[in-house]
């Protein structure tokens, strides 16, 4: 227990320094003022959001190589947390967007994109919920995860594919920012890391746990059936 | 300026205030299926 409290105390005390450092040392942007803080959060929610369906994907791959049920499990924590962050990275991008286009939403591709990988993986979540069997649901939402994450590269190129109004400062060629937000922003990334851990930790836990209801419901099932057969068989 | 700093308050609220009602979720939903488990271990007990 002691490692979790010390892990959970690294997270909040990481997350403390990161948002004094975007909210208070970090400059105003000329034009956007203090609205570019913004960005830390939502250029964050966005990369870690990509980074748990990224997971869910190898996951989902290994799981249909090997059929171990610990990658479902996986799988279906870290798409859990990617819905979570996707939903941030919406919301925030529409926070900012609001004072800076003018508007909450607008049909540009790399939103649209990024609203399409929501409805993907919410769908991928509640497909698993409507299919009974672990083998069976592990095996469908695995292929789902697999074909889901196509989305991801298409939300990288959006903005070179289509004409796009979203900013590009951050692309293949590297970060085109001053030194003085690069930094907070990257501690961001470390910070958001290993926020993302902890919650994929505490949600592998949970799912783990469930599954061990699921397995001592099932042998008791067994053992219901076979004093019934017993019984049976005795008159 | 100030009017700004409402939508910059938002988004951080967004995203601290989600991200902990999410853990608070798992935290409850943990503590329920720990529960279950308990009770079933209980009756497979009783059971054998």
């Amino acid at each position: 227990m002691r490692p979790n409290i010390l892990f959970v105390a690294l997270v909040g005390a990481w997350m403390l320094v990161f948002l004094w450092c975007a909210l208070v040392l970090s400059p105003p942007e000329v034009q956007m003022g203090d609205l570019v803080r913004i960005l830390y959060v939502h250029v964050n929610s966005a990369w870690t959001a990509l980074l748990a369906f990224f997971v869910t994907f190898v996951a989902s791959v290994v799981y249909l190589i090997r059929r171990r049920l610990m990658w479902d499990i996986a799988a279906a924590s870290a798409a859990e947390i990617g819905v979570l962050f996707t939903t941030f990275t919406l919301l925030t991008g529409s926070l900012w967007g609001r004072p800076v286009w003018n508007t909450w939403w607008t049909w540009d591709p790399r939103l649209t994109t990024t609203l399409i990988l929501w409805f993907l993986y919410v769908a991928y979540l509640l497909l698993r919920q409507t299919i009974d069997g672990v083998e069976r649901r592990g095996r469908v939402a695995a292929v789902y995860a697999i074909v889901a994450f196509l989305d991801v590269p298409i939300i990288h190129q959006s903005v070179t594919w289509w004409r796009s109004i979203h900013p590009t400062v951050i692309d293949d060629s590297g970060f085109h920012m001053p030194a003085s937000m690069t930094w907070p922003l990257l501690l961001g990334f470390v910070g958001f890391l290993l926020l993302f851990c902890l919650l994929f930790w505490l949600r592998f836990q949970l799912e783990i746990t469930r599954m061990e209801t699921i397995r001592i419901r099932e042998q008791m099932r067994r053992a219901r059936g076979h004093k019934a057969r017993i019984q049976g068989g005795g008159r | 300026m100030r009017h700004s700093l409402i939508y910059l308050w938002a988004a951080v609220g967004v995203v601290w205030v989600g991200t902990l009602v999410y853990v608070l979720s798992l935290i409850r939903r943990q503590a329920q299926v720990h529960k279950q488990l308990e009770q079933l271990r209980r009756m497979l007990e009783g059971q054998s």
